[in-house]
């Protein structure tokens, strides 16, 4: 496959396989437009899927809704993340009582902004990270890139798909930027307003689907990055203590991994770092 | 009227023309080019080639004055400016002449005679001994541009000079105002001052060689002080006229741009779309009527020989039924042969910001090279801008001594879509300029050796 360094680079930040790209450069060469058209308007790929709404009200048993460019990027988009990526799955339950109280604290404080439990989420995770770069990093064809920073990206759910804008070097922001900054990314994301530097370099996502009520999913990883955390909602539960029956507070994460990059163990320790993190939430102030 | 038949006929034989009708008679048209000047048009008679014998000239005299630095002792030595002029024309000569032998060669027929469009595919030639019409499948519009002044201020070519003007006069003038400091306004104050001249240089806007890099423009402007040539930037002419003003001189030259040459051509019966004066064409280099071409200067800016000629090839490609390749405009080298040179391509790191692109800039000057050391030639530096993320080359800003040569080894780097890596992992021969290509780029990843 002949590609451009520029186009190589772009498609590896970008997410897009070089393999699945005709090249319209000399020679059938893959140049940087043909990456930058594959990662940024899926005019093409969603022209060939859209179907013309044909309907006649009350005939017909179903209709067909023209792809929206952003549903026809996913439709273009998770084949390529799901199928050439062998993913496996750890799931872990964290203890969230502790964090939750000292959520509740910081909300007190006046003058602070408001944390959220995926905020703390994100913390934990950018400082696990650290501890684990064999998790943040990314399968290169012939090697895995390990990242010394951690871009995280977070997946927004919008009316009709959802985007996953990346919060830059989280490992270096305290629990309150990391709060301002995912809430702004969050706003920009559904009024379309994000820059396209903002939707590309994530070293790792977090997709949340706590507010929904979920108790626990899977997530498709990102390519090129190498896993994704799918955070549940953090539930009340009856919970055995010495002492007999108690109520608690849990949470279910599953982290999908890439096994080009890690195997099982590595992303069992890295989630257990997170869960001790979560459950030992001053970790998360200092 | 004799009318005679062609696949294509070229009106105007300057570096789009010329080169249209060759690449067209490579690909087995038959070709007739028009042509009421001397064959080369601007840039071989008046323009590029000349200016760049008088350049070098200005240039050896700088040596011989400085020749005391290289502890070489010279007396006696008189610059006859006459015997430059001449020399100039003698090389534009042999090129124009060049160019006669490359029609010969290729079988292209030469009309002499101001060309005029009757219909988008004929032409009709008049020249000394009649008129001529020349039918054919296409057109190609290769006319080029004329000096433009300030309102009000009429070039006479006698004390109002344009580069016309500029290029044939053989008196080594005693002082000279330059209005306007692009390239050629710079590259003839360069000349004058040289030869002795007492050179002033307006322009309107902030800095001069205002296209280029901010930096670049400030380096230029310290050389050419440097060189008592007196720079006054940001300054409106309000008139210019005979006797006394603000500011007198022997010799005003008129170097404020140039406009298309449309006159005449009967574009206007025809339909030709326009856009600020230059003819609107599609990246096959087609104007709005079908069938009907145009390329170079009278096709709009850059106002560059070499972009003239890539755009002759893709008309001519484009004509012959080829799929040629359109020009990428961000990758046109712009060169100005002042001393010390000028030369850049893509953004100027003001344009890349402004564009919201995170960049990284590598910078390295010739102070810190050995080769410009040992040349004494160290005014100037390379700069790289860079994008942060994909190393892409999103910019390149030399001034210095062979500026001109060493801008296409980034040329190249960006027509293959090269990064930052390949050009430091590329073995520079030591000592030479391009060794400061090689730096500025280093630098631009923060790993630069030698400064
Ligand atoms: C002083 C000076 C220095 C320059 N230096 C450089 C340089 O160093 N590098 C660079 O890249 N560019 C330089 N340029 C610019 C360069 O000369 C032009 O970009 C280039 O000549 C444009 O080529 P062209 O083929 O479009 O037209 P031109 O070279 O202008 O040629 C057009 C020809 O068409 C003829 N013509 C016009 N109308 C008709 C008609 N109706 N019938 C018949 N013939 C007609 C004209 O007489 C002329 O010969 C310089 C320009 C000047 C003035």
């Amino acid at each position: 496959m002949k590609a451009s360094p520029l186009a190589r680079k772009i498609a590896a930040q970008a997410g897009v396989d070089l393999r699945l790209l005709q090249g319209s450069g000399p020679g059938g060469r893959i140049i940087r437009r043909d990456v930058e058209t594959a990662a940024a308007t899926p005019g093409a790929a969603a022209a060939a899927v859209a179907i013309p709404a044909t309907r006649q009200p009350g005939v017909d048993e179903y209709e067909d809704m023209a792809l929206t460019p952003m549903r026809a990027a996913i439709a273009r988009r998770m084949p390529l993340a799901k199928a050439p990526v062998p993913h496996f799955y750890v799931t872990s339950e964290v203890a969230m009582d502790r964090a939750w109280q000292l959520r509740e604290e910081l909300n007190a404080l006046e003058g602070q902004p408001r944390i959220s439990v995926n905020d703390l989420v994100v913390r934990a995770v950018a400082l696990a990270l650290m501890q684990h770069p064999g998790v943040n990093a990314s399968f290169q064809g012939d090697a895995v890139r390990v990242y010394h920073r951690a871009h995280v990206g977070i997946a927004v759910a919008l009316d009709d798909g959802l985007i996953t804008p990346v919060l830059r070097d989280a490992q270096a922001k305290s629990l309150a930027e990391i709060a301002v900054e995912s809430r702004d990314l969050a706003e920009r994301a559904r009024a379309r307003k994000l820059r396209v530097n903002e939707l590309s370099g994530a070293t790792f996502s977090i997709s949340n689907l706590g507010m929904f009520d979920v108790t626990e999913f899977s997530a498709i990883i990102n390519p090129p990055e190498g896993a994704i955390l799918a955070v549940g909602a953090v539930r009340r539960v009856p919970v055995v203590t010495d002492a007999g029956v108690d109520v608690g507070r849990r949470l279910l994460a599953t982290l999908s991994c890439d096994h080009r990059v890690m195997d099982g163990a590595m992303g069992a320790r890295f989630l257990q770092d997170v869960k001790r993190l979560l459950e030992e939430p001053l970790r998360l102030l200092v | 009227m004799a009318t005679q038949s062609f696949d294509l006929v070229v009106v105007g034989t300057g570096p789009g023309g010329y080169v249209a009708a060759i690449r067209a008679a490579q690909l087995g048209l038959s070709v007739a080019t028009v042509e009421d000047d001397r064959p080369g048009g601007v840039c071989l008679n008046w323009g590029c080639i000349p200016t760049k014998a008088l350049l070098r000239n200005a240039e050896v005299l700088h040596l011989v004055n400085r020749a005391e630095d290289f502890g070489i002792r010279v007396s006696g030595a008189e610059a006859d400016y006459a015997a430059a002029v001449k020399r100039s024309r003698t090389v534009a000569d042999r090129m124009a002449k060049g160019v006669e032998f490359l029609f010969r060669k290729n079988k292209i027929t030469l009309f002499s005679g101001r060309g005029r469009l009757v219909s988008p595919t004929a032409v009709e030639v008049a020249g000394a001994t009649g008129t001529e019409r020349l039918e054919a499948r296409a057109v190609i519009i290769a006319t080029g541009s004329t000096p433009k002044s300030l309102p009000g201020v009429t070039i006479d070519e006698v004390k109002v000079i344009s580069s016309n003007g500029a290029v044939r006069n053989e008196t080594r003038l005693r002082s000279i105002i330059v209005i306007g400091a692009g390239a050629v306004g710079v590259e003839f104050a360069d000349v004058f001052a040289e030869y002795g001249a007492e050179v002033t240089m307006l322009e309107a806007l902030p800095r001069v060689v205002p296209i280029e890099d901010d930096e670049v423009s400030a380096q230029l402007a310290r050389s050419l002080s440097r060189r008592k040539i007196a720079i006054k930037t940001g300054v409106k002419v309000g008139a210019v006229k005979p006797g006394s003003g603000d500011l007198t001189a022997e010799v005003v030259l008129m170097a404020v741009g140039r406009a298309a040459r449309t006159d005449g051509l009967g574009l206007d019966a025809l339909g030709v779309t326009l856009e600020r004066g230059f003819v609107k064409v599609s990246p096959r280099m087609e104007t709005s009527v079908k069938g009907l071409y145009a390329i170079g200067d009278v096709a709009g800016p850059p106002l560059l020989a070499h972009k003239a000629m890539a755009e002759g090839v893709v008309a001519a490609e484009a004509i012959a039924g080829r799929d040629p390749r359109p020009l990428d405009y961000l990758n046109v080298p712009s060169c100005t042969y002042c001393r010390p040179q000028i030369a850049s391509i893509g953004l100027t790191e003001a344009r890349a910001r402004q564009n919201g692109r995170e960049i990284s800039i590598g910078k390295f000057p010739f102070t810190a090279s050995g080769k410009a050391v040992a040349l004494g030639e160290t005014d100037g530096f390379v700069k790289v801008v860079a994008d942060k993320a994909t190393g892409e080359i999103v910019g390149v800003h030399i001034i210095g001594p062979e500026a001109t040569e060493i801008i296409h080894e980034f040329a190249v780097g960006r027509t293959l879509e090269a990064t930052v890596e390949e050009i430091v992992h590329t073995i520079h021969a030591h000592p030479t300029l391009s060794e400061a290509a090689l730096e500025a780029t280093l630098a631009a990843i923060g790993q630069a050796i030698h400064i």
